[in-house]
């Protein structure tokens, strides 16, 4: 099947620009192809295929009354009302890029602390569990009172938010590596700062990777969460839903869900292609 | 192959070799009191000491116990005893990573801690312990990062040959067997020019030929860089194969049964290992445990 499929793409495209482009493409297809009958691929893509069938289905079955808007009408609303839910999106994105920012900050601090001071491990994992299981984006009726509203506030929840997986990132970093390892800056008298740089941050990459994949989503929710407890002025995704479901327009609302998941996928996709090289590397 | 480049001027007699022998041992071992020879400027000194931890049930844990014994400057020294029993610890204690409790361990004049600050101490893992995201080479490379120090590519090179992995280089340690990883993690042991090599089972996971191999590249590479060796093994062979002095050790909390020296001269091991003699060897060693 991937055979006829480089064969028809092959034809196609050398014609239309040469065979330099059609030994790419072919390439490509037949990467793709193998990749599809890989069962660690199948099953993602099946399920990515059913979700719009399924909702199209559940949508014209009118089980659900107009509550549910199906793909075709909500990506039409998109095309539609797509310079409003751009400006939205924006300042939701910025605060989200911010809050990631401050997060990484305080991941990479937290890195070199845990490296430096490893005695600190015990009490940062059990200071992980603690932030795990507090709902700290709670606070943000609180946060709201003491915060000027605005893209600050977003932001700052954002990192409410996203602290939860950072916290158990710097909890797994401080137990990776075998004594071995560990040992090996002590034994050639380095500073912990110097085996951190050649041995302790590689080792910790896998966990790294995991945690930045784990908090981008985590930021975004903060961010739409804190815009529907009214931590923005005026714009943001959060007061679009908030705005369209109060004004019954399931069309926009489901319209800003697939903006707010795009924009999740688009941040997680960015982390994604900053970590894979490294995690590479480190493996 | 310049072995001696870089090391520093040493004024000690070398290895032991044929010794006279008391009536009551092998043809060419003898068995010593662990307070043996005088002492030369770069003996390895293990005076009295013990050590004790603090479990993690907050129990205290004795792990060594007034272990005492000598090893001369460039002699190979092998701790033998049962699982568990502190060899390890020992080895851990000799490179500085923990203090002993009581007693202190001296090489030469420098205290472990002082070895390690000048580079002088080399350290073979039981797990062989490679970076994964570095080369061969740069595996071998690490300690000079760690230390700060210019890398001596020449001898990286000839150390890489010395452990026959010259061609496997630039490959990463996933690609390699278990031998040729230990074999990684000798060449690192070695990278610094140490005075003094503690080595712990690097060779326990291996097959019966690739060790048997790499028993004798040891033997051949202690010869020639004159570096004084602590191995810590399971094997009693392979103890009386490698060691100039066997330091026989007793259960938790370790404490020395018996030190037996092996005369056999370094570049006659290969051949004795059939021998009556080397038989002999095992079968003192092997008396010392099970006493």
């Amino acid at each position: 099947m991937g055979q006829v499929t480089v064969q028809h793409l092959a034809v196609a495209s050398e014609s239309a620009s040469g065979p330099a482009t059609v030994g790419a493409l072919g390439q490509r297809s037949v990467c793709l192809a193998a990749r599809l009958r890989d069962p660690r691929y199948t099953v993602p893509f099946i399920s990515v295929c059913a979700i719009p069938v399924l909702w199209e289905a559940v949508a014209a079955s009118n089980v659900f009354g107009t509550a549910v808007v199906g793909p075709l009408a909500t990506v039409r609303e998109l095309y539609n009302q797509w310079p409003v839910l751009w400006l939205n999106a924006q300042p939701t994105l910025i605060a989200t890029l911010i809050g990631a920012g401050v997060l990484l900050v305080i991941t990479a601090v937290g890195a070199v602390f845990v490296a430096v001071v490893p005695h600190i491990t015990p009490a940062l994992a059990a200071v992980s569990v603690v932030i795990g299981t507090l709902p700290l984006i709670i606070l943000t009726p609180i946060l709201s009172l003491v915060v000027p509203r605005g893209r600050g506030l977003v932001a700052a929840v954002c990192v409410l938010a996203g602290l939860v997986p950072v916290a158990a990132m710097l909890s797994g970093m401080a137990s990776v590596g075998d004594r071995g390892r560990n040992e090996l800056g002590a034994l050639y008298g380095a500073s912990r700062l110097r085996w951190w740089r050649y041995v302790g941050f590689w080792q910790t990459v896998p966990v790294l990777d995991i945690g930045i994949r784990a908090m981008i989503p985590y930021c975004f929710l903060g961010s739409i969460v804190a815009e529907w407890s009214g931590a923005s002025t005026s714009y943001g995704l959060g007061e679009v839903m908030t705005n369209a479901l109060f004004s019954y327009e399931p069309p926009l609302l489901w319209a800003t869900i697939v903006m707010a998941a795009a924009g999740s996928l688009g941040l997680l996709a960015t982390a994604s292609l900053i970590m894979t090289p490294l995690r590479r590397r480190a493996q | 192959m310049n072995l001696e480049a870089g090391r520093p001027p040493t004024t000690v007699a070398p290895a032991p070799t044929t010794q006279p022998l008391p009536a009551s041992a092998g043809t060419s071992g003898r068995h010593s009191s662990p307070s043996a020879p005088a002492l030369a400027p770069s003996n390895l000194r293990v005076d009295r000491v013990s050590f004790s931890y603090t479990s993690t049930h907050q129990a205290m844990v004795e792990a060594v116990n007034d272990v005492d014994f000598i090893l001369a400057h460039g002699a190979l020294g092998v701790l033998v005893g049962p699982s568990g029993c502190g060899k390890s610890t020992l080895l851990r204690l000799a490179a500085g990573l923990a203090e002993p409790t009581f007693g202190r361990i001296t090489f030469g004049d420098a205290t472990p801690a002082e070895l390690r600050k000048q580079r002088r101490v080399g350290f073979a893992f039981q797990d062989p312990s490679l970076l994964p995201w570095r080369s061969v080479r740069r595996n071998v490379e690490l300690p000079f990062d760690l230390a700060k120090l210019p890398v001596d590519t020449a001898w990286i090179d000839e150390l890489l040959d010395i452990v026959g992995l010259a061609e496997w280089a630039g490959r990463r340690p996933r690609e390699l067997s278990g031998g040729m990883r230990q074999r990684v993690s000798l060449a690192r042991a070695l990278a610094t020019k140490p005075d003094l090599l503690l080595l712990d089972e690097p060779f326990g996971a291996l097959d019966e030929l690739t060790r048997g191999e790499l028993n004798f590249e040891l033997l051949r590479v202690l010869s020639a860089t004159k570096t004084t060796c602590l191995l810590v093994t399971h094997s009693v062979d392979e103890a009386a194969l490698l060691g100039d002095k066997i330091i026989v050790l007793s259960p938790r909390p370790c404490s020395v049964k018996l030190i037996y020296e092996v005369t056999t001269p370094r570049e006659q091991r290969r051949e004795s290992r059939d021998t009556v003699e080397f038989l002999e060897h095992c079968r003192a060693v092997r008396a010392g445990l099970a006493a």
